[in-house]
């Protein structure tokens, strides 16, 4: 049985419309008779018959819209003769198929709503929306100054929260530091300024007293720029807060002495004694020794890599000492020393310099009483290491004696660490450093 | 490093690179015994034999389909338009035929041609010998689009261009020609494709630019440092592949963006990379991403009227304020 | 109206198993063509489908002189049998046509872009002269590298009328390029004849006005093809200089599915005018020339019919079976993977 199909006409064309078949069934046919006329969408064309034989079958009436390659009819060969069976039935004329124009007779009656009022919108900065959302702001509380038609913009945000803060108590964070008004920076230089809202900056400089700002600009080395980078990154995008902690070193000064007496050529420096202090409290408080992921997750770190500051006439390098938790105090002084004096000679490797859990910065032998050191990234906590220096201290019994106190300040990120958490990690470094024998183990 | 010209950084990573491969030739209109309307190619002929730096007749259809056919075969043609606004009628044989036959074929022909021309104004030149036209390139899927703005960088990119196994449209600025910078000596210096040059740092608002607008941009971020904002000027490089990403790691910071260009501002390439921060940055804006670009006419010939049609730093100045205000 | 019969080979030459298999490849284009228009009546394939029946002497009479790989051949929209002709396995062409991964572009190029590099076939041209400045840079690439290969460009009457077409054989007039055209006068430009459309009818002036030699034959004797090609080969690999071979010639069918099936093209040309060429078939003349001079037993031809459909129904069937590309393959081959 030879089928006949829908034919393709044309490029475009994916169904015809049989107008009329010209060959009846039971019709002989020979090659290239017209079998039937069909319609395309360009024209009106008749289906040469491609094989000799007997219409067979017609199986799409007249009128009837099929795709191409569809079986219209069936040919079978001269000198056989047709089964009764097998065929399918032909496809009826009518409403077939969903597109009928029928389908559109029904449409259910909608109800009519009352109309709705219009607001006006509010307009907001897409960001602004965002910071409020996340704040838990209520933008229509917020006076929009921006693009000359009150849109509500990130300054109009910040200013609105400054507002809110000036006009309460001041804000009750535990962890706002005691002692230091506004964090000083460390080696590194403080992020430029404009990354703050400047409302005030255009205009100050725009009056006619401005003082002349001349100087000359030259280019930045690479590590400068990444300082740059890093530090900003770091203060914009890590919430920082302050814990200072006055420690007592008289002990510790001693036992260093005695152990550089013994062994003059391996010298144990107070860094190094600090830095064994803080791979202890981190066994202790692991929470600390975490990241907050991009993913927003907390990763906790098994080993204990603290990166030590290390200031350079480049710029700041930080070498980062591997696995302090399982090594002696003479193990880190040794390897810090070695680090150090890479850093100092630009030879550290990018290796030395990543990895870090946590770092220590320590300005104390430059006189700097205290200061508080920004973190450095993904880190969760610094630790910013003032001098040593002596005070007169009240005693029990009435009088008074002088003690060594050095004030040490940890910076945290309030993301994974909280004024608790860190208050308990300080008095641990404390105490660990207030009874150093425990250090030597 | 040694302080030379754009042009001639460009005439060095074409020497460097004929030296290197001797598949690599150079075909078009005054190239050779002219030594190159704009002198890119000075010198060469000399060096190279007329094989290597061919002359050819003022047949724009001709040099695309020469340096196809014989990139098709597994040469490195590198084909000048006198200058890109005549490229118009080879439009056929760029589009047609060299960006679409590695796809075409089914990845069975490379085609590493690299057409190369002077874009953008002169001084002057009036309506037909003043156009880019990048943004009809950088449409065309197949076809690497590459607008160089310092004299390091047309080496480098150019470097890369050449050894690049795709058809890459390469656009050089005729104001940049006598601009001076540093350029690498080593002959391996190369620059790759698709990643943006961060040419100054700032908080308060992003600029995108290539070409020749880089340097307007950077003039422009000057002025505006004296009223305290601080732009972060980006120079994409390649248009075609594309860096968003340094783009939008920008916008993300300051929340503003204020793209340009010099050609017509209407469909231009603007669009595309504002079009693109609004999908990718939304949530990140602070106000509308402002476009610069040149005033959608024939470029005029009077010399005050041609100044009007081009974006300036000033331009650029007020599309930052409006991003501010 | 009397048969055109064949000449004897000017050459002399050829031999028995040569004649054959021109006649084999000529019936086997034919026999797949045909095919091609019933499988896209079925909907088994899209776009325009621009046959070659009628012309086949322009593709037999050539590409089995050439030394493939080496040389290239550069054909036009209508180039099922450059293909064919090239080697290029006739189920990667049928797979082509239908859209499939197996196809010789991977689905990707259709009826228009049959490509098959390694083959020297560097594909069809949807463009009307497209293939002209490329075929420049082709033979810029044979002359920069030395060898003594050609490139062979085939384009129609309605190609002469383009400008660039000009350009480029200017060029390789001027460059002393190594490249011969074949201009495919099938007398009609799509629906438009040459009288319409031409104001100077004599093509090889156009050649020569380029600096290029040139001559026209009868594009519908496979064997006057055959010698005119083998000689201009011989001369373009000595001197390197560009040829051009204007063919006489015809299509049986219309200029693609559109006038094909409505019969469109009856709109220019008349039933008589198609019954005169027809006369002139090349397949039945190389038939009729081997019958008469005892080369050839009709059941020798019906062998070689057989054996031909059988690769076209197995061409069909593979085909079929074939799976369509990929939908993640979309974005593959916009760019070559970079390697350096």
């Amino acid at each position: 049985m030879i089928e006949i199909r829908m034919p393709k006409m044309g490029d475009g064309m994916e169904e015809g419309t049989i107008l009329r078949w010209i060959k009846h069934e039971g019709d002989e046919i020979a090659v290239n008779d017209e079998i039937a006329e069909i319609e395309t969408d360009k024209a009106n064309v008749p289906i040469p018959a491609e094989d000799a034989g007997i219409l067979a079958q017609v199986l799409v009436e007249e009128g009837r819209t099929v795709p191409v390659g569809t079986v219209i009819a069936y040919i079978h060969p001269p000198g056989t003769v047709p089964p009764d069976t097998g065929m399918p039935d032909r496809v009826a004329t009518g409403e077939a198929g969903s597109t009928t124009p029928d389908a559109y007779d029904v449409i259910p009656e909608v109800d009519i709503h009352p109309p709705v009022v219009v607001h006006e919108p509010l307009k907001v900065s897409p960001i602004a929306r965002r910071m409020a959302e996340e704040m838990g702001l209520d933008l229509s509380k917020i006076a929009g100054t921006g693009g000359g038609v009150g849109r509500i913009t990130k300054r109009d945000v910040m200013t609105y929260l400054t507002q809110q803060q000036e006009g309460r108590a001041p804000a009750a964070v535990s962890a706002a530091p005691a002692r230091t008004a506004e964090p000083r920076p460390q080696v590194a230089p403080a992020p430029p300024p404009a990354s703050a809202p400047t409302p005030a900056a255009a205009p100050a400089l725009a009056a006619p007293a401005a003082p002349t700002q001349e100087g000359q600009e030259t280019e930045i080395s690479r590590m400068r720029r990444a300082i740059a980078r890093r530090t900003v990154q770091s203060k914009q995008t890590i919430p920082h807060f302050y814990l200072v902690m006055p420690v007592e070193m008289d002990r510790a000064l001693k036992l260093l002495a005695d152990l550089n007496a013994d062994t003059p050529d391996q010298k144990i420096t107070v860094n190094d004694l600090i830095v064994k202090a803080c791979a202890v409290a981190l066994t202790k408080y692991p929470d600390v020794n975490v990241s907050y992921t991009p993913e927003e997750k907390i990763r906790r770190y098994s080993a204990i890599n603290i990166g030590i500051a290390v200031g350079t006439d480049e710029g700041l390098t930080v070498p980062v000492l591997p696995d302090c938790g399982s090594k002696s105090l003479r193990q880190i002084s040794a390897e810090a020393k070695a680090l150090i004096g890479k850093a100092r000679a630009g030879a550290l490797t990018p290796q030395e310099m990543s990895g870090g859990t946590f770092s220590v910065s320590n300005l104390g032998m430059f006189g700097i009483e205290e200061f508080a050191a920004i973190i450095n990234p993904p880190e969760s906590a610094i630790l910013a290491v003032g001098a040593a220096l002596p005070e007169v201290m009240s005693r029990e019994d009435g009088g008074f004696e002088t003690r060594q106190r050095m004030r040490i300040t940890l910076s945290c990120d309030h993301r994974t660490v909280d004024g608790l958490l860190g208050a308990k990690f300080l008095q641990e470094v404390r105490r660990l450093l207030e009874n150093p024998f425990s250090l030597l183990a | 490093m040694a302080v030379m010209r754009y042009q001639e950084a460009l005439r060095l990573a074409m020497t460097e690179e004929m030296e290197r491969d001797a598949n690599v030739f150079l075909c078009g209109e005054e190239i050779g015994q002219y030594q190159g309307t704009y002198r890119v190619t000075e010198g060469l002929q000399q060096k190279f034999g007329p094989m290597r730096v061919l002359d050819t007749p003022i047949s724009e259809v001709g040099i695309a389909g020469l340096a196809t056919g014989a990139a098709m075969v597994g040469l490195r043609p590198v084909a000048e338009f006198m200058t890109w606004s005549f490229a118009l009628s080879a439009m056929d044989q760029i589009v047609n035929h060299a960006a679409k036959i590695t796809y075409m074929s089914g990845g069975r022909i490379r085609c590493p041609v690299v057409f190369r021309g002077p874009v953008g104004r002169g001084g002057q030149l009036s309506a037909q010998h003043s156009m880019s036209l990048e943004s009809w390139y950088a449409h065309t899927p197949g076809l690497k689009v590459v607008a160089p703005a310092t004299p390091a960088d047309v080496k480098g990119l150019f470097k890369t261009a050449v050894r690049d196994d795709n058809p890459v449209i390469f656009m050089e600025h005729t104001a940049l020609y006598p601009q001076r910078g540093e350029v690498p000596e080593d002959p391996e210096f190369t620059i790759p494709f698709g990643v943006a040059a961060v040419r100054r740092e700032g908080a308060d608002v992003t600029v995108v630019a290539y070409s020749h607008m880089v340097g307007v941009c950077l003039k422009a971020a000057d002025l505006l440092a004296q009223e305290g904002i601080e732009c972060e000027v980006i120079d994409l490089r390649t248009l075609v592949p594309l860096d968003m990403e340094t783009v939008l790691t920008s916008v993300r910071k300051t929340n503003r963006a204020v793209v340009t260009q010099e050609e017509w501002k209407n469909v231009g390439f603007a669009a595309e990379v504002a079009a693109r921060i609004y999908e990718q940055a939304f949530d990140y804006l602070d106000a509308p991403v402002e476009r610069v670009g040149g005033a959608d006419v024939p470029m005029p010939y009077a010399r005050n009227l041609e100044r009007a049609a081009i974006p300036h730093e000033s331009d650029v100045i007020e599309a930052v304020r409006r991003t501010m205000s | 109206m009397a048969k055109a019969t064949i000449e004897e080979a000017a050459s002399g030459d050829i031999q028995r198993g040569e004649l054959l298999a021109l006649y084999r490849l000529m019936v086997l284009i034919r026999r797949f063509e045909e095919s091609t228009y019933r499988k896209f009546r079925e909907g088994k394939m899209g776009g325009y489908l621009h046959r070659y029946d009628g012309q086949e002497a322009l593709v037999a009479g050539v590409v089995p002189q050439l030394r493939l790989p080496g040389d290239y051949i550069l054909s036009t929209y209508r180039d099922h049998a450059h293909a064919l002709a090239c080697g290029t396995d006739p189920k990667a062409v049928m797979a082509e046509l239908m859209g499939r991964v197996t196809g010789c572009a991977g689905g990707k190029g259709g009826s228009m872009h049959l490509i098959d590099p390694p083959r020297g076939f560097l594909g069809g041209d949807g463009i009307v002269g497209g293939p002209v400045p490329i075929a420049t840079g082709v033979g810029f690439a044979i002359k920069y590298r030395g060898t003594d290969n050609v490139c062979v460009c085939y384009f129609g009457d309605g190609a002469m009328n383009q400008g660039g077409v000009h350009e480029a054989m200017n060029m390789a007039g001027l460059y002393k390029l190594p490249i011969l055209y074949i201009l495919e006068n099938n007398q009609y430009a799509m629906g438009t004849s040459v009288l319409r459309s031409t104001g100077q009818m004599d093509f090889v002036l156009k050649a020569e006005a380029h600096g290029i030699r040139g001559e026209k034959i009868d594009g519908m004797d496979v064997l006057t093809v055959r010698d005119a090609v083998r000689r201009v080969l011989e001369r373009i690999r000595q001197t390197g200089e560009p040829y051009f071979l204007e063919m006489t010639c015809y299509r049986f069918i219309g200029h693609g599915i559109g006038d094909d099936n409505t019969q469109g093209y009856k709109f220019y040309r008349t039933e008589e005018e198609l019954e005169t060429w027809k006369q002139r078939d090349p397949i039945t003349r190389l038939h009729d020339y081997l019958i008469a001079r005892d080369m050839l037993s009709e059941e020798e031809a019906e062998t070689i019919e057989q054996e031909v459909r059988r690769i076209v129904q197995e061409a069909i069937e593979f085909a079929e079976a074939s799976p369509e590309p990929p939908l993640d393959s979309l974005y593959e081959h916009v760019f070559v993977d970079h390697q350096e």
